[in-house]
């Protein structure tokens, strides 16, 4: 026969009719067991405090053979509460129910209570239905039949379920350590403490002065989850459960070491538990929980209390032989059991974004502390991301706070000195970065600056600048540059970044984003700003009206390909879009390779797409010469033209076999155009043309004349001319000043 | 290892079980139509019912005797080798009958038990897609009363009992099967319960499970089972994970006694339930519901509420179940029985509730209209 255990407190209650209950849930509950194909009730009562009972038997599909002992038939109370506020109890009545995970710890120890969900009540409500908390009951109890309740990728069971609250301590801690704790919150009967190492040289009470003691359990095998203990004695009992003696291994231990040092005789001792638990016994994983236990009185009162120390003419001696020991006082001892938690560090923010260290050790310049770099820079902060130095000269002014990521408090100070205060408070680490108050086009301390860029392996060039991205882009370093920028409208953002062996620089990265607007036609508008338009760049303007949250996407968007970047090696031209409604098109253009000639005073540079268009041209014009309009742009201080793109041979042009005449068809309009959609930077710069295969790439008569008609009229206008002949075998000559 | 399932269907006082095997062979044990056109009657449509599990045709199919609750209305499903009315395109094939030797040695054979002795008869004479279950000198002696069959050929196809029914191994498909009865007998008149077939058949899961298929074999005969098999020392081919009752929880099957309330079976009998049936096992009793003391059911027919009493004794001794097909899940409507067996879990009874609606939108609602 199978012999049942009652809740406490009930047997002598007598049952009642199930028309009888008055709580609805009952009732529901009644009513679905009455229906249900295998359960089957037996007794209803009604509690002296309102709750209600109700008893049933109810079959769960187990098999044969099963990994825990639950039978075919078991029978099952329920206990609802008067007023659902609490979810009903469930208990299994069984006497010999087997100790099992995903059980309750009661006060009392059978019948055992059955922990069937883990999400709160409240949200369980809106869908409640009796036949799914029936249905629950007999899932609980098919799984743990099978020994497969606890998803093998679901976290272990807490040790204690009901915590009274929270301790932060540092990532660093030994036993022994003391510890200086401050209460910070209180809410809803819970208790947040911090604790610092800091040493603190004034006279602070001993109140919030601490002892920590810490110590690991054996290993053990996760399951019951119990409640906490309420005093020293409850902890003695705990700790025994788990394998440690308390009094015998902690407590008298370190406190005689204690003895001689009577500092810390009225410090409070806490006793941080670490248990190393496992899935079950045949798992090698392990999860440490580490909990706290708090005593609110000073070591020394408690060593008095149990006999441990003795006073005697004002000192303390260790106890003397005949005055026995009284371990049992120990339960007069309140105690606070709280979970604990370890400050924020770098390698924290790493873990919980699932990141790993080779992904985010590098070490990064930021140029330019604006709005578009902060917001960038303490999103990388938060990941763990990067050893930074910033270099800014501006100090906050309050309008920046509309988009800028610092703070009231940071107003009129310097903004890359804030921000590195601010990220390493975020991060806790001092180390993380520095910020330097100075220009990078003019620096008041260049020794200190080149120095310190010369130490970075990302130059990230957030300034918003074209000088600054062209003087980046010719410096010694070696360091790989990256640069990130707004559009006028703030509704893009760009990210030109150069290939670890920097093969392409930045300042030919960013003729070939002019080509890039020139060709996608979507991007026409991309330089666009109302009102007028600018020449060179856009954001430092203070009346920019961009907006915070387009800022913020942008700023995301970026951080995103930092780190996608700093794992991949090569060159890459991004622009991300934004439109009306929160969509991102991405334009990514493949980055070609450059030549760079030297012709006359002049360097050039031609990238090899241009190239491989305007032998294409040739070829496919053959016999006939071909041609068209060279676009580019300068950098007159240091002697530099890109040629960035043609137009090829317009309509009205002729071609013959040893003749090109350049037409004009359409070329206006487009000079108009590209003036528009590269805001001015890409402009007419020269021409190009063929010579058939065989001839020589040296000027003709006809060639002279044409470049004496190019030297007179770009003389005029202060610029050098440019002709570039095209041959066979992929040959060609660039003449100029 | 897959999944082999074991289904008792609900038909009352009467007979079908289908085991189908993880490698997609279908065992059927026994055929009993016999749900009428009363709505009032719960059993389940055998036919519809099987011919949505199986697809195509049964692999072997026993008829454990010729009594009409084991094989009903077999002549309007099965194709028949025998005569062309049988073939229509819509039956299903037996690719292997299973027939006890009193099939065939019946000459008072009337209705469907004649069809079916026609059928093993014309069977045995293509010496093919047939096993008879008995004695082999007992059937060469019939062999040698026969015109046109010959025993030296058809020797190979009968079974005896005491050996494993040749074609079926463990290894192949997962179970084998022991034969327990018809054994030998010199009895000349055919009694179709003394001489049933009656196996066990053992699967190839981690608990090896093993299932008796009692048919309606009275208590004399189980008590020389019981004496044949310590004898020649096979105790463990009268273990049980499932067994399935004998006689539709007739008391006869236990004792000649019905008892008051309970029935006091045999020493032997005793023996069967109480030793040999593992922990947490299941009897099946393929049945009308066990009737309530006085009540208009509680007489003479089986089931007898008093053999029930027994076997629930059982069950509670074992932490096991004693489950009767029309009174499972519920008396109200009833549904086959079914069985697991697989690698992990061993015999799982499947006890399935559904909660969401779906399955309503699968079903046709009742008729709608103005009136």
């Amino acid at each position: 026969m199978v012999k049942y255990v009652n809740l406490p407190n009930t047997s002598d209650v007598a049952a009642i009719s199930a028309d009888s209950l008055l709580i609805p849930k009952s009732k529901e509950l009644v009513a679905c067991i009455s229906e249900h194909s295998f359960c089957e009730l037996i007794e209803c009562k009604i509690l002296p405090e309102g709750e209600e009972l109700l008893v049933f038997d109810i079959e769960p599909q187990v098999s044969q053979a099963p990994k825990n002992d639950i039978r075919y038939v078991e029978r099952i109370a329920i206990l609802v509460d008067k007023n659902d506020i609490v979810m009903p109890y469930v208990f299994a009545l069984r006497e010999d129910f087997p100790l099992v995970s995903h059980l309750n710890a009661m006060h009392f120890e059978k019948p055992r209570s059955l922990c069937l969900y883990e999400i709160p009540y409240e949200d369980l409500k809106i869908d409640w239905r009796a036949i799914l908390f029936i249905e629950r009951i007999r899932e609980w109890l098919e799984l743990t039949a099978n020994d497969s309740l606890h998803q093998s990728n679901q976290p272990l069971e807490p040790l204690l379920n009901d915590l009274q609250g929270r301790l932060i301590l540092p990532e660093k801690i030994n036993n022994g350590d003391s510890l200086s704790i401050t209460l910070t919150n209180t809410h809803n009967n819970k208790y947040t403490l911090i604790a610092t190492e800091e040493e603190v040289q004034v006279q602070n009470s001993t109140d919030s002065k601490f002892k920590m003691f810490y110590h690991i359990t054996p290993e053990f095998e996760h399951g019951v989850i119990k409640t906490s203990p309420k005093t020293l004695l409850g902890l003695h009992i705990l700790l025994n459960d788990l394998g440690i003696n308390f009094i015998e291994d902690i407590l008298k231990p370190e406190f005689n070491r204690l003895l001689e040092q009577p500092e810390f005789h009225d410090y409070k001792p806490i006793f941080l538990i670490v248990v190393p638990k496992k899935r079950d016994h045949k798992s090698t994983d392990i999860v440490y929980e580490r909990i706290a236990f708090v005593s609110f009185k000073s070591i020394k009162e408690i060593s008095l209390a149990v006999n441990l120390w003795v006073e005697a003419e004002g000192m303390l001696a260790a106890l003397f032989p005949q005055q026995p020991f009284e371990g049992q006082k120990i339960s007069d001892f309140d105690i606070g059991a709280l979970a604990t938690y370890t400050y924020f560090s770098k390698s924290a923010a790493v873990l919980y974004n699932g990141l790993n260290l080779e992904e985010t050790k590098v070490k990064i310049a930021l140029i330019g502390g604006g709005a578009l770099g902060s917001q960038l820079f303490l999103n990388l902060t938060r990941m763990g991301f990067g050893s930074w130095l910033i270099l800014d000269d501006d100090v906050l002014l309050p309008h920046n706070l509309a988009r800028h990521a610092l703070y009231n408090p940071a107003v009129g100070y310097s903004k890359s000195v804030a921000l590195s205060f601010l990220a390493n408070g975020i991060v806790n680490d001092r180390k993380h970065s520095q910020g330097f108050q100075d220009n990078y086009l003019y620096p008041t301390q260049p020794q200190l600056i080149d120095a310190q860029l010369s130490e970075a392996e990302i130059l990230l060039d957030v300034s918003a600048s074209i000088p600054v991205a062209r003087k980046l882009a010719f410096d010694k370093f070696a360091s790989r540059r990256v640069s990130l920028f707004l559009n006028p409208s703030g509704s893009g953002l760009v990210m030109l970044a150069e290939s670890e062996e920097r093969n392409v620089t930045l300042d030919c990265l960013e003729m070939q984003y002019y080509r890039l607007l020139l060709r996608e036609p979507k991007l026409n508008d991309h330089l666009f700003r109302e009102g007028t338009i600018r020449y060179g760049n856009s954001c430092r303007d203070i009346s920019g009206r961009m907006k915070q949250h387009n800022i913020a996407i942008l700023a995301g968007i970026g951080s995103k390909a930092l780190v996608d970047l700093n794992m991949q090696k090569s060159s890459a031209m991004n622009i991300w879009e934004l439109n009306e409604n929160g969509g991102v098109q991405l334009f990514s253009q493949e980055v070609y390779d450059v030549e760079k000639l030297n012709s006359g005073s002049w360097k050039v540079i031609i990238d090899h797409h241009i190239l491989n268009e305007i032998f294409k041209k040739r070829k496919s014009m053959l016999p006939k010469e071909t041609g068209g309009i060279l676009l580019g742009a300068y950098d007159m201080s240091r002697k530099i033209i890109y040629i960035v793109d043609t137009i090829l041979s317009p309509s009205d042009s002729k071609e013959y076999p040893n003749a090109y005449y350049r037409g004009i068809d359409g070329v206006p309009e487009r000079m108009t155009e590209i003036h528009e959609i590269t805001s001015g930077n890409v402009s007419y710069i020269g021409e190009w043309h063929s010579h058939p295969d065989g001839a020589s790439l040296n000027r003709s008569a006809d060639d002279d004349y044409l470049f004496g008609w190019l030297e007179r009229h770009m003389h005029s206008i202060g610029r050098p001319p440019l002709m570039l002949i095209a041959g066979d075998q992929n040959k060609f000559q660039i003449y100029t000043d | 290892m897959g999944k082999h399932i074991v289904k008792f269907y609900s038909l009352g006082n009467a007979d079908t079980s289908l085991i189908s095997l993880s490698n997609g062979k279908y065992l059927l044990w026994d055929y009993a139509n016999v749900k009428t056109e009363d709505a009032d009657d719960k059993r389940i449509d055998l036919p519809s019912e099987l011919s949505k599990e199986v697809k195509e045709d049964f692999d072997f199919v026993c008829f454990t005797h010729a009594d009409t609750d084991h094989i009903k209305g077999f002549s309007d499903y099965f194709y028949l080798e025998h005569a062309k009315k049988y073939q229509d395109e819509n039956r299903k094939h037996i690719n292997e009958l299973w027939v006890p030797a009193s099939v065939l040695m019946d000459t008072h054979a009337e209705d469907e038990a004649k069809i079916l002795k026609a059928e093993a008869r014309h069977r045995l004479k293509s010496k093919d897609k047939i096993k008879v279950f008995s004695r082999p000198d007992k059937m060469k002696a019939w062999c040698d009363d026969q015109d046109d069959i010959s025993y030296d050929e058809v020797k190979h196809l009968f079974v005896d009992a005491g050996k494993l029914v040749p074609g079926l191994t463990k290894d192949t498909d997962g179970i084998e099967i022991f034969v327990h009865s018809p054994f030998a007998s010199d009895s000349k008149e055919i009694d179709r319960n003394g001489e049933c077939i009656v196996v066990q058949a053992e699967f190839n899961d981690n608990c090896t499970t093993k299932l008796i298929l009692g048919a309606d074999t009275p208590h004399e005969v189980w008590i020389d089972i019981v004496n044949i098999t310590k004898h020649y020392k096979h105790e463990s081919r009268l273990e049980w994970d499932v067994f399935h009752i004998s006689h539709h929880s007739s008391y006869l099957s236990l004792s000649d006694e019905k008892g008051k309330d309970k029935t006091n079976p045999k020493e032997e009998i005793k023996w069967l339930f109480e030793t040999q049936g593992n922990s947490r096992g299941r009897m099946i009793s393929s049945s009308k519901p066990i009737p309530a003391k006085n009540s208009d059911a509680d007489g003479n027919q089986p089931p007898h509420r008093q053999a029930a009493a027994y076997y629930e004794d059982v069950a509670n001794g074992i932490s096991g179940e004693y489950l009767v097909t029309m009174e499972y899940p519920t008396e109200s409507s009833p549904e086959p029985i079914v069985l697991e067996i697989d690698e992990h879990n061993c015999t799982k009874l499947l006890k399935k509730v559904v909660t969401s609606a779906t399955y309503i939108a699968s079903k046709n609602p009742p008729r709608a209209g103005k009136w």
